[in-house]
């Protein structure tokens, strides 16, 4: 446990997304940061069908299935300003006997996938944002496990600025 | 044409569909301790479990004829265990020399907030009871004999009231499609247990 900000992370200008990537993750490595392996978060989203809509009298809502390749055994089912699920990843065949009321919009899977460092008792993920197979952004995920309070500079800020 | 029976279809998507194998009887009060017995003799060593659950039943109604059925099911004993959510098929229509009752099913463990989740979802209780009795192991078989309680006040599991002077008993297996030598294991353990207790394959759309 400890506490975790993910944010979304500009592209340097004139550079793509892979570009900016390998940027951030070179610095993270001249900070003295440790590579330790890989990460993928992915989100699937599902409407509400509209046989179901009909029978029920409500507005289709839209439900997100997300997987964390920290939590492998996991899945997490969220409606917007709604609960969050968790349970296992048996979830994941019960909402394909669910097709027939909840259609899920396959084009619109999205996931973040890239490489895993630790940094005293940061754990810094880098990942690329893709939709398909198109590349649409850079997250940046930080969890400070608490251990250690040896480091207080601000790791974002290091981030901010680009190397020249 | 008809999509095949899942116990042809070891695997659909990626994923192995498990198969529930079922037989059930009942007995009477009376002959609950001498059921017990011959249980714990039988049965894999181990303290017999008991348990306390309280099931709630809930419907998703479409354009289908028939609505969609989920099990979620709790443990009122068992502090921080978590909820249990089940799917249940259709009974396989087979051959009519396999011994058990074969239904497609799907065992989820969740958080507690299932019940918010599934009416978010669209689901409606249908109905929920209270479940009271023992556990019992033989290798991959889980042998239950309970007791079913109706819930007088809708969400309070305070008040209840024994729905009948009998324990439920089923024998079941979990087991991936297209292992029908389960059922003549399920069968062979059945003789033992007679003639305390008959237990057979019922057909729940028979009794509707």
């Amino acid at each position: 446990m400890g506490v975790t900000c993910v944010s979304q992370m500009p592209v340097a200008e004139g550079k793509s997304v892979q570009q900016t990537v390998e940027l951030l993750t070179r610095k993270l490595e001249m900070l003295g940061a440790e590579k330790q392996g890989t990460f993928c978060v992915d989100c699937e989203t599902y409407h509400t069908a509209a046989s179901t809509l009909g029978s029920q009298g409500q507005t289709g809502k839209l439900m997100y299935v997300m997987h964390n390749s920290e939590h492998p055994l996991s899945c997490f089912a969220l409606f917007e300003n709604g609960p969050c699920l968790i349970a296992d990843t048996n979830f994941d065949v019960l909402m394909v006997k669910l097709k027939g009321f909840f259609q899920s919009a396959k084009a619109s899977k999205i996931e973040t996938r890239g490489t895993r460092y630790q940094y005293c008792d940061f754990l810094v993920k880098v990942g690329t944002v893709t939709m398909g197979p198109s590349a649409r952004g850079i997250s940046v995920e930080i969890l400070w496990m608490g251990r250690k309070l040896e480091r207080t500079s601000s790791l974002s800020s290091n981030f901010s600025q680009y190397p020249t | 044409m008809e999509a095949p029976p899942v116990t042809m279809m070891p695997v659909t998507g990626g994923t192995i569909n498990m198969m529930e194998y079922l037989l059930q009887g009942s007995v009477l009060d009376h002959s609950l301790e001498s059921l017990i017995h011959r249980l714990r003799g039988l049965c894999d060593n181990m303290e017999p479990e008991t348990f306390l659950d309280h099931e709630m039943v809930f419907l998703l109604k479409g354009q289908q004829a028939s609505p969609f059925v989920l099990r979620a099911r709790r443990s009122m004993d068992r502090a921080g265990a978590p909820w249990h959510l089940r799917y249940l098929g259709q009974p396989e229509v087979g051959d009519k020399n396999r011994h058990a009752l074969v239904r497609n099913c799907v065992d989820i463990a969740t958080s507690e907030n299932l019940t918010d989740f599934l009416m978010e979802m669209g689901f409606r209780m249908d109905h929920e009871f209270v479940a009271k009795g023992h556990l019992f192991r033989k290798g991959i078989m889980k042998i239950m004999v309970y007791k079913i309680f109706r819930i007088l006040v809708p969400g309070s599991t305070d008040s209840t009231e024994a729905l009948s002077l009998s324990y439920l008993v089923e024998l079941s297996v979990v087991a991936p499609a297209g292992q029908d030598m389960v059922s003549d294991d399920m069968r062979n353990f059945a003789e033992q247990l007679k003639p305390l207790v008959h237990l057979e394959k019922i057909d729940p759309k028979r009794l509707m």
